[in-house]
């Protein structure tokens, strides 16, 4: 068999297209053999989606299997990098709605948020050593939910399992991103003290005077700057 | 063309840079001779991983190891994938970068496994000239490593110990002997493991990687996930008296125990090396 036979004939049995049988007949090959590399295939994506979805996963525990059994049929891998294989899931899962027991618009949300996490965590930006003004963090990503994710994990990471919560009147944005000096991924949702001071930051703008031009005091302006910073939404020079 | 090979330097005796291992492995300069780097978990990372590549290049002697080229694959060599590993490269000089030859991605989807290629004149040519065509593409030395595989296609034109020296020859690339895939797939395909280790190029071994595996009765499985078998050390020992003095790295990256654990093991290589030799 040429080349490009064989690894068509391949890729049909590690796609699920075509029956190991099928495949270890027209390779020549043992089938139960042909069935390893069938079954590994699958599982690093279903590890990936394991890795990075793991509240989503626990949640939807009773449908989980059939959900990543599905992604993979649905979403073949096209990076390199295994975690790449988990990044189209929360837009995937949404398509799911409806499909699965117990799945809601909810869950959607909750994974969008895992996958900045681990965004959050690897992303390549470098932090600035020595920012000569505040500027905001590479890192960070801002999404936009409808249900209070940030307070759903917070309530989760303290050990306290809450029913998945309703959409909110007006959507939340939330920032994820990696903090400057720890490493650490951090959440933060949006308040108009942070959404200042990140404006502040990008526009490299004077806080006390962008303050002022919006009828705010001085101390008010160079508060939000320090908790920005604190936080790590911001990066300001060390000291 | 094989001065080339002989040339690069004996690193010793050398360990995976592992997440788990991040902190502490610094503070064990001493006991560790050089670092091998997993590319595809490092080249698309910054944060801390990326500080602990450039801190472990600063004061390791590293090499770098990957497993998506897809060398085999009958795409075309992905650009953004030898463009990532030029980059890497350039930023933490390696003394080589290998993988292995297989296939591990095909029509634009990534399996994140290795897929064996057919022992066949054509998979030579075609892994041969997409060696060479990496090899203009990113300064520094190339070695293709004999994988583990379950599958024997039907329709061999020659044995793998003669595929796997056709090719490396053919491509003018080093030779990553993994001794216990060699064992394993003597034993998954019933042949003599010495006598493979006999039949390769022994002047283009510039490393040799150790692991150990699992037997499940009907097959033997390659999981990096255990000690070192007896059979594989002897195995070593065999292989090291054929080629000398060769840079050797223990494997393990499933169940990764504490960095004690692998040094003693380390320690055992060494031994054997040194047994070897003597
Ligand atoms: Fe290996």
């Amino acid at each position: 068999m040429k080349l490009a036979a064989l690894q068509a004939t391949f890729h049909r049995v590690l796609r699920g297209d075509d029956a190991v049988e099928a495949g270890a007949a027209a390779l020549g090959c043992d089938p139960r053999r042909l069935a390893i590399y069938r079954d590994f295939v699958r599982g690093h994506v279903q590890t990936a989606l394991d890795k990075n979805f793991v509240v989503t996963r626990e949640l939807l525990a009773p449908v989980w299997p059939a959900l990543s059994d599905a992604y993979f049929r649905d979403v073949p891998p096209g990076h390199w990098e295994l975690n790449a294989a988990a990044e189209s899931f929360p837009a995937w899962l949404e398509t799911q709605v409806g499909r699965h027991e117990g799945l809601l618009p909810f869950h959607v949300d909750l994974a969008s948020f895992e996958w900045e996490e681990f965004a959050a965590y690897a992303h390549p930006a470098e932090m600035p050593a020595h920012p000569t003004a505040p500027a905001p963090n590479p890192t960070a990503a801002v999404l936009q939910l409808a249900h209070p994710v940030a307070g759903f994990v917070k309530a989760w990471n303290a050990g306290r399992r809450e029913p998945p919560p309703a959409p909110l009147a007006t959507p939340q944005l939330t920032f994820l991103f990696r903090h400057p000096r720890t490493g650490r991924v951090m959440y933060q949702v949006a308040t108009d003290d942070l959404l200042f001071a990140l404006k502040v930051a990008a526009e490299g703008l004077d806080p006390v005077a962008a303050a002022a031009s919006i009828g705010q005091p001085a101390e008010a302006a160079l508060r939000a700057m320090a908790f920005a910073a604190d936080v790590g939404l911001i990066v300001v020079a060390p000291g | 063309m094989t001065d080339r090979w002989r040339a690069l330097p004996d690193l010793g005796f050398g360990l995976g840079l592992r997440r788990q291992h991040f902190d502490e492995i610094f503070d064990r300069r001493a006991q560790v001779d050089f670092l091998e780097i997993l590319t595809e978990n490092f080249m698309a990372f910054g944060g801390r991983p990326r500080d602990v590549l450039r801190r472990a290049a600063a004061e390791f002697p590293l090499v770098l190891h990957g497993t998506a080229l897809s060398i085999g694959s009958v795409d075309p060599l992905r650009e953004d994938y030898v463009e990532a590993i030029a980059a890497l490269v350039d930023e933490i000089r390696p003394r080589w970068f290998s993988d292995h030859l297989c296939f591990s991605s095909a029509f634009g989807v990534d399996y994140h496994d290795l897929v064996p290629l057919p022992f066949t004149e054509e998979a030579v040519e075609h892994v041969a000239a997409r060696v060479r065509q990496l090899q203009a593409r990113v300064d520094c030395p190339f070695l293709l490593e004999n994988p583990s595989y379950y599958v024997r296609y039907a329709g061999a034109e020659m044995s793998e110990a003669e595929f796997l020296r056709a090719v490396v020859e053919r491509a003018d690339c080093g030779l990553l002997l993994d001794v216990n895939n060699v064992y394993v797939n003597a034993r998954n395909h019933g042949y003599d493991a010495r006598a493979f280790i006999d039949a390769v190029p022994h002047e283009r071994v510039v490393q040799i990687h150790l692991a150990g595996h699992r037997d499940l009765g009907h097959v033997i499985i390659d999981t990096h996930g255990a000690a070192i078998c007896d059979e594989v050390y002897d195995l070593y020992a065999h292989t090291i008296a054929r080629t000398g003095p060769v840079a050797t790295l223990l494997e393990w990256d499933h169940d990764v125990p504490p960095l004690d654990r692998l040094l003693e093991e380390n320690a055992r290589i060494r031994e054997t090396a040194a047994r070897a030799r003597s």
